[in-house]
């Protein structure tokens, strides 16, 4: 039994004063039915007589002979006028669902699977777009390494379907930081390719990105970017809107609601895959320098407010400073 | 909008599917449309009340308690019984909402600027007066609160789910929605006292 609480009685009068108007129920709940999945009318087909038949099956059948003699005609077209080119029917064959220059894998044949980070994108789809298991076992298939370090992170179609409409503002950076962030957590991993049922190409098309792997190296290149202490205490301005922000700072490593905040961290030179959902600093972490700092900027009415930086200082503690109306302070924190 | 097409019925899945919510054999047409009226009326207003009470608008809920039904129709087939219907209808409604959510600029929910947000004090006779007042404080010192907290109370307090409902609908761990909703009633009896004595010459998130 719950323990009464002073205000239960005016929660049940609350309750009592919210209506859902007759009428527009009554309109609602036939509209409701009309979006329900219908069988369409069967139309009984009469029967076709077979001399019909015959002479569908010649018109089909010519067709096809008048197309395989026009590709025949053109390949061989092209061979007479390139003597020395390669003839494009000594090229394999692509598949017919793929374009000859799309990079695609044999999945089902490569390297071997890698258990913990096939559960770290699990867990990341289910904690990011609130899949159950069923749903992430429609849209996401395994996650392999070869023995040469590269990494496919192989997602079915449906995966494009499931999160178009939820990526959010953040949108393809962000699924692809946190990716890589997870992907690249793992010393075993050197490239990574992200794929849609088995090609790599169509995965960059979709996010309209460069078609290439992802390389380790990469990262290193961003460390540049890393943001210390004196870099937040000279550049950290209260006022500043969304976009001077990400002028001064750079994208957000990830983003959280209810306040609008934006959250910083190494991951950006240095890939840690960890649960970004709860807005919990990530004190462990940061103490045994998974991760370098986190930055929180708030944001209210479209305006930054507060910051707060985590870092693990030289006493081996986790401190935070702060920077409010109110003035900057710092402070050694013991965790969540 | 589908435009209505001249006898047609349901799908045979969809038959299937509404009957084993009810847990009948019975494929009757009739029995169907009654299956889904009933349904509706069991649990529309309570969608209604749980979407009203997050985005404060009587047009928007109504749009939103509608698509919320929708899916839960063309959904029902993913209904497993492994939670209570009412469980799962109001977390196809969270959903819906926060969708709903994402489209929108997220200042527009804490503030009176771009959304017009609904009283929910009705006429009424002078004697009530003061009780329709601290029920319209409670309303205003509510939304005051953070997403999570709101949405603990509606829940646990207002729609009176259980622990374990509250946990699912949310995706929260049981131990979560307890803490939440303690620290979410502190929270709200600040408000309520910050709302009684006038400390807010406008609307303003804590």
């Amino acid at each position: 039994m719950d323990k009464q609480n002073e205000y239960d009685p005016l929660f049940s009068e609350l309750k009592n004063e919210i209506h859902y108007e007759h009428s527009k129920k009554s309109q609602a709940l036939h509209h409701i039915k009309t979006m329900i999945p219908h069988k369409q009318t069967i139309v009984k087909k009469k029967s076709v007589t077979p001399w019909l038949v015959s002479i569908s099956t010649i018109v089909v059948a010519a067709s096809l002979v008048f197309l395989l003699i026009n590709d025949w005609s053109t390949d061989l077209k092209n061979t007479s006028n390139e003597p020395n080119q390669p003839s494009e029917t000594s090229n394999p064959v692509p598949s017919e669902n793929y374009p000859e220059n799309h990079t695609i894998f044999d999945v089902e044949n490569f390297g071997v699977e890698h258990l913990q980070l096939k559960n770290d994108v699990i867990s990341y789809l289910s904690t990011t777009y609130k899949m159950g298991i069923s749903d992430i076992s429609d849209v996401f298939d395994t996650a392999k390494v070869d023995e040469n370090g590269v990494a496919i992170i192989n997602f079915n179609e449906s995966f494009v379907f499931a999160v178009n409409n939820s990526m959010g503002t953040a949108g393809a950076g962000e699924l692809m930081r946190t990716l890589n962030s997870y992907v690249f957590s793992y010393n075993d991993v050197q490239t990574a390719y992200y794929l849609l049922d088995g090609n790599a190409s169509a995965w960059n098309e979709w996010l309209q990105f460069v078609d290439e792997p992802i390389n380790r190296e990469i990262f290193g290149q961003f460390e540049k970017y890393k943001i210390t202490k004196e870099f937040v205490e000279k550049n950290a301005k209260i006022g500043l809107s969304y976009g001077e922000v990400v002028e001064v700072f750079g994208h957000e490593s990830y983003s959280i609601d209810n306040p609008t905040t934006f959250v910083y961290d190494s991951t950006l030179y240095k890939p840690f895959g960890y649960n970004k959902g709860d807005d919990a600093v990530a004190f462990d972490e940061i103490k045994n320098e998974k991760l370098d700092y986190q930055l929180y900027i708030n944001f209210w009415e479209g305006k930054a407010v507060y910051y707060q930086y985590y870092f693990k200082g030289d006493d081996g503690e986790v401190w935070g400073y702060t920077i409010s109306e109110q003035g900057d302070n710092l402070t050694r924190n013991s965790g969540n | 909008m589908v435009a209505l097409r001249k006898n047609l019925h349901y799908t045979d899945s969809f038959y299937k599917n509404i009957r084993l919510i009810f847990k009948k054999d019975q494929e009757d047409y009739m029995e169907i449309e009654k299956d889904i009226d009933d349904i509706f009326e069991q649990y529309a207003e309570f969608v209604y009340r749980y979407i009203f009470l997050l985005v404060r608008n009587k047009e928007i809920a109504e749009d939103l308690t509608q698509e919320t039904f929708i899916k839960v129709f063309q959904h029902v087939h993913q209904f497993n019984h492994q939670s209570n219907l009412n469980t799962w209808i109001i977390k196809i409604a969270k959903n819906t909402t926060y969708d709903y959510f994402r489209k929108i600029k997220w200042t527009a929910l804490f503030t009176n600027n771009n959304i017009q947000t609904d009283s929910i004090i009705t006429p009424s006779t002078e004697e009530k007066v003061m009780k329709k007042c601290e029920i319209e404080t409670l309303y205003i010192a509510l939304r005051q609160l953070k997403r999570d907290y709101q949405e603990v109370l509606i829940l646990r307090k207002i729609n009176e789910f259980s622990t374990r409902d509250t946990a699912l609908i949310l995706g929260w761990s049981e131990n979560k929605v307890k803490t939440k909703l303690a620290r979410a009633l502190k929270k709200l009896s600040v408000e309520m006292t910050k709302q009684e004595e006038g400390f807010y010459g406008q609307t303003k998130r804590v």
